[in-house]
């Protein structure tokens, strides 16, 4: 019997970059999800279940650690691992304060970036 | 005048009057204290001889009624002695004798004296002519005579004993006269001194303060200093070179002032523009940043639809892209770096490091990209340094990379690695075109590119080394250059070693 896919959220506010972690993604055998502001992400969260959220930092609206920090403290969502991705690198040294689970820095390169999820299932 | 006529001056009245003073008093002492001292001695001696007539008046007296009772001619020899004798003292009294009042009363005693001389003698001549009825009564005449000459004595004693206490009282009266003026004189010296004192405040000590007043205004920046010394000495003439000076430095100090405000405005703006650039950095470079991400994510995919279709010949253009890619997302990251550096930011993870590894890892990964230059690897090195592996690893980079690019193909590239007493010692030394003296500081700043019009331009922003050298700064160590143009350029840096009880 196939394996259920597993379910990857993408969350940034750059449509061009949600695109592209679809595509490649998706051509990885994982099923995707994408929001763009942190309303959409709680509802998404509830309805697509996923199995690991890729969350961008800098977000208009509500910053991505401010959201990984709420999905890290409510009882239906803290069991999600959590990977923040930014352009910033000095970024990565205050997500350890959100919870997050991993940090990613743009732009990278496809194939560590697939490693990277993979070993975390 | 001067000051130091102005000085002197007083000083010479002052000793002059003082001394004069006392001049004075000396002679007052010496000539009527002297004269007050004489007159009493000579009062002194007249009352001595007065005593001594009167005795001898006395003698006389009982020495003529002896002679009365018993007739004997000794007595008449001790009246005649006594006579000569009152007589020698008369004379010698008379000159001593000062006043008028004195010579009458002594004259009058001279007068009654001779009259009863005078009637002695005729009681005498009586006597001897057997006369003894006129002898008696001849004698009652002398007694009276002798009597009144004896009163005529005590009046003249009583006088001499009366100005004798006149003169004792005068020379008493000097002696205070002189302990007064004794005491007025130190008085008025002392009044002198009080009087020299405030001439001298006023001519010295009240400019100078002003003077020093005035300096220290102008040291706090009031130049503006008014005077109100108009002598005409050295410090009415230092006073009007004060007020010189400080008309200068306010003129001065004003026109330094608009200099120093001017400089700061411009100081302020470069700042300002300074921060601008390095926030316009920051964003440019991270909006560069997401469509390189999309660019990467779409070459892997292309990359994987050549695989599948098996269009091969297109793979070459690909990896020209991919290179290109590569080299934009570096400058992004160098861009990056600067900015990071400038506003403190970049974060170090220091660990204890192989250094050994670092430096021929990147050997390693440049003889697969640059195999037309000779690799040579000398490492020596027995501890641990301490520091940050990936930008450690991106300054050996950074080397080594310009001298890829600033040698010729087929030249020997050496890259060392030396014990130290402290630190090691990094080198990497190339053959190429080299670097002049004149440029040797300057290639450390950001965005500087040695230029020359006869050179063939190499690409690159002018970040490599500046990052570089921060990067060895935030280690503690240092990054220098040795070369000359024409001749290759060697590069060195150095790395603290790592203790055990080192903070990390």
């Amino acid at each position: 019997m196939k394996p259920k896919k597993k379910r990857i959220l993408v969350v940034d506010d750059d449509a061009d970059i949600l695109e592209v972690l679809k595509i490649i993604l998706d051509s990885a055998g994982y099923s995707t999800a994408s929001a763009a502001k942190g309303s959409d992400v709680y509802k998404k969260v509830k309805s697509f279940k996923p199995d690991l959220i890729l969350l961008d930092v800098l977000l208009s609206g509500e910053d991505g650690r401010v959201i990984c920090r709420n999905l890290k403290k409510g009882s239906g969502t803290k069991h999600i691992p959590v990977i923040m991705l930014s352009a910033h690198p000095e970024a990565s040294r205050t997500i350890n304060s959100y919870k997050a689970d991993g940090f990613i820095e743009k732009p990278f390169d496809v194939d560590p970036f697939l490693d990277r999820i993979a070993a975390l299932f | 005048m001067t000051i130091r006529t102005k000085i002197l001056f007083p000083f010479i009245v002052f000793l002059m009057v003082l001394t004069g003073a006392f001049i004075f008093l000396i002679i007052l002492v010496g000539t009527i204290g002297a004269d007050a001292r004489k007159t009493v001695l000579t009062a002194e001696q007249i009352n001595s001889i007065s005593m001594r007539i009167g005795l001898l008046r006395q003698q006389t007296s009982l020495s003529l009624l002896s002679f009365q009772n018993t007739g004997n001619d000794k007595y008449l020899q001790i009246i005649e002695r006594n006579s000569e004798e009152t007589n020698r003292m008369l004379t010698e009294l008379k000159p001593l004798i000062p006043d008028r009042t004195g010579k009458q009363l002594l004259s009058r005693f001279e007068l009654t004296f001779e009259s009863s001389i005078l009637e002695r003698i005729k009681i005498l001549e009586a006597i001897s002519s057997g006369n003894y009825a006129d002898a008696s009564r001849r004698f009652s005449i002398w007694e009276v005579k002798n009597d009144n000459n004896y009163a005529a004595l005590l009046d003249f004693m009583n006088y001499n004993l009366h100005s004798l206490e006149q003169s004792r009282a005068v020379y008493d009266r000097m002696l205070r006269m002189i302990q007064v003026s004794g005491v007025i004189m130190a008085a008025m010296a002392a009044v002198l001194i009080a009087l020299l004192y405030l001439y001298l405040r006023k001519v010295i000590t009240l400019p100078v303060r002003e003077l020093s007043k005035a300096a220290d205004r102008m040291s706090e920046g009031d130049f503006v200093p008014e005077f109100h010394i108009k002598s005409s000495d050295e410090l009415g003439s230092l006073a009007l070179k004060l007020q010189a000076m400080a008309l200068n430095l306010k003129k001065y100090h004003a026109g330094l002032k608009s200099e120093v405000a001017k400089k700061e405005r411009e100081l302020k703006k470069s700042r300002e523009f300074e921060a601008q650039k390095d926030d316009f950095m920051s964003i440019a470079s991270h909006e560069l940043k997401t469509p390189v991400t999309s660019l990467k994510v779409y070459l892997h995919i292309l990359n994987e639809e050549i695989e599948k279709s098996g269009h091969t010949a297109y793979r070459r253009h690909l990896v020209k892209i991919e290179d290109q890619v590569g080299k934009i997302t570096r400058l992004i990251t160098g861009l990056l770096d600067v900015t990071r550096l400038q506003a403190g930011k970049m974060p170090f993870e220091m660990v204890p490091l192989d250094l050994k590894s670092i430096v021929s890892e990147r050997v390693d990964v440049y003889r697969k990209i640059s195999r037309h230059h000779e690799f040579k690897l000398n490492v020596r090195l027995r501890r641990k340094v301490k520091g940050d592996a990936d930008r450690i690893s991106q300054v050996v980079d950074n080397l080594i990379s310009n001298a890829v690019k600033y040698s010729p193909p087929g030249s020997r590239i050496i890259v060392s690695v030396k014990n130290g007493k402290t630190s090691a010692t990094v080198g990497v030394r190339d053959f190429g075109i080299g670097i002049g003296r004149n440029h040797h500081e300057k290639i450390f700043n950001r965005f500087y590119r040695v230029t020359n019009r006869n050179q063939k331009t190499f690409p690159g922003l002018g970040i490599g080394l500046y990052l570089s050298r921060q990067i060895i700064k935030s280690h503690k160590g240092d990054l220098w250059v040795d070369s000359e143009k024409g001749k290759g350029a060697a590069f060195f840096f150095t790395i603290p070693y790592y203790h055990a009880k080192m903070e990390l």
